[in-house]
């Protein structure tokens, strides 16, 4: 059984800023795929932080399966923007990393470590250094990581936006494979409405200042969906409007 | 996966054309040029054109029979044996201390606030201006001389491990931490692997200085090393026992240095520099 992420009331302000939150609610349940999408600088990536305990909240509660949040915790992991490799590590040992500290010594980690790799399509590239891996390369084998310790959530802090639309699709469907079989709960941070409409169960749009919740729909169907299913066109309008009005009133950096 | 295919490995980067390296045809050799000038600059100089004298600037043969004669007598060995003596173990002392107190003052704000003022302090003050404390309070043993050592090779390599230590990529932290490393195997197996390229440049600048004190110290008060030799040379009006001090204290520097590359290229085979 996955954990679910609960926010409650959480305020935090960057000193010198602006409020980002002030008392936001929000709700992920076991399982479920949320694609959270917003203006630049409204708070998503600060959101999914609180979750991995990078960060902590000023007021309010960070929850993942019951447990408040103050540091980052086991059952959790975490895509960034970028895929921050170790660059001392080759593309193997970077997978090993996410595993525990046990399993990265054993013929076990080792056998885990080579079905991730082949399971990114990257089987032969195992002894590369990442400065030798291209961007789309190193992003595989940072979802590689993410997945090690096989989490409970899975947080994804726009984890595809710098790689080309060939490779983003294959991540997304291994992602959506990955989740599904084990049931992960995951938390996805995009500004790309398409994106989300593809792969996610339900969109959140997020805007204003102290940022609060625009939109909040589920989306009909099963994933991965095509573009043109049905019901997705209102879903689409719904949240560019939704993103339109949060750019006006949001502002463009934190 | 489809995509495996349409990605490739990235190119390995390379100078811009204009700044390519343009071997002069001489293969390993190629180093060797310079020296091989200067010895035939010395000969001719010397021996041939005469015109420095033996008692100013002996030429080569005059050096290396000197050379041999040490060698003959057991007295190079033992000048050899006590200044690398020294530099193993002062520089091993300095280069340690150093990353123990750069570590510290790089991990945490506290120890900086308490340490680093004061040892960027004690750095502002000529480290030759220790020697007479050094001689006052130690004697003139071999303490003063490994100490000496110690403080030459201290400074370059807490400054530029502290300055590394500092300088660890955030996001690369945030790695670790998410991962559920913090304190010591943090340190170990983020902080201290993401500042090496600096550690190791201040081991090797903490190498050179370390030499730099070495004559020093053995310039001031000892019986044996190759500082000594150069100053009985002085005191002994031979300059041919100065010309090979020198020229031994050359090639044991570059030696030495040429092993810490060894290990910097080991070491930082990850690092994604230029490699023309």
């Amino acid at each position: 059984m996955s954990l679910g992420v609960r926010l409650e009331r959480v305020c935090k302000t960057y000193r010198g800023g602006r409020p980002l939150f002030s008392g936001l609610d929000l709700e992920v349940s076991p399982g479920e795929t949320v694609a959270l999408l917003g203006a630049s600088g409204c708070g998503k990536s600060t959101l999914v932080r609180l979750v991995a305990g990078l960060e902590r909240a000023d007021g309010g509660e960070v929850r993942v399966g019951g447990t408040a949040v103050s540091r980052p915790l086991r059952e959790v992991g975490m895509m960034f923007q970028e895929p921050r490799l170790l660059p001392w590590l080759d593309a193997a040992a970077n997978v090993a990393f996410g595993l525990d500290d046990v399993l990265q010594r054993s013929e076990e980690g080792d056998r885990r470590v080579s079905a991730l790799l082949a399971a990114v399509g990257l089987r032969e590239a195992g002894g590369l250094l990442p400065h030798a891996l291209s961007g789309g390369m190193a992003q595989r084998v940072a979802l590689a990581r993410a997945l090690a310790r096989a989490p409970e959530v899975l947080l994804l802090d726009e984890p595809f936006g710098a790689v080309d639309a060939l490779a983003r699709a294959s991540l997304q469907d291994l992602l959506l494979e990955v989740t599904a079989r084990n049931r992960t709960t995951v938390l996805l941070v995009t500004h790309d409405v398409e994106e989300a409409l593809r792969v996610a169960g339900r969109l959140v749009v997020v805007g204003d200042r102290p940022a609060r919740v625009l939109l909040d729909a589920r989306i009909p169907g099963g994933s991965p969906r095509t573009p043109d299913r049905a019901g997705l066109g209102e879903l689409r309008v719904r949240a560019l409007a939704a993103l339109g009005s949060a750019r006006r009133s949001g502002p463009a950096t934190v | 996966m489809s995509a495996e295919a349409t990605e490739r490995a990235a190119p390995a980067l390379r100078w811009p054309a204009g700044l390519t390296h343009r071997p002069l045809g001489l293969g390993w050799a190629e180093p060797l040029l310079v020296p091989g000038l200067v010895l035939v600059a010395w000969v001719l100089s010397t021996s041939v054109l005469g015109w420095f004298g033996p008692s100013q600037l002996p030429g080569p043969a005059l050096v290396a029979e000197s050379l041999l004669e040490l060698v003959r007598a057991g007295d190079l060995q033992r000048h050899l044996a006590a200044s690398v003596g020294r530099i193993a173990l002062g520089f091993g002392a300095g280069a340690a201390l150093a990353t123990v107190l750069a570590t510290l003052v790089g991990l945490s704000r506290r120890a900086e606030r308490l340490l680093d003022p004061t040892l960027q302090a004690i750095r502002a003050i000529p480290s030759l201006a220790w020697v007479p404390f050094l001689l006052l309070w130690l004697g003139i043993g071999e303490v003063p001389k490994l100490v000496l050592v110690a403080i030459g090779t201290f400074f370059p390599v807490y400054v530029n491990a502290s300055t590394g230590i500092r300088n660890v990529d955030r996001r690369l932290l945030e790695v670790g931490t998410l991962h559920g490393l913090r304190g010591l195997r943090l340190a170990r197996r983020i902080v201290l692997p993401a500042a090496s390229p600096a550690l190791l440049t201040g081991l090797r600048l903490g190498l050179g200085q370390a030499w730099l004190f070495l004559v020093a110290a053995e310039l001031i008060a000892a019986s044996k090393g190759l500082g000594f030799l150069l100053v009985d040379g002085q005191n002994s009006a031979r300059a041919d026992l100065m010309v090979v001090a020198i020229v031994l204290l050359a090639l044991l520097g570059k030696t030495t240095d040429q092993a810490l590359r060894g290990v910097e290229r080991r070491m930082l085979g990850w690092s994604d520099g230029f490699r023309a």
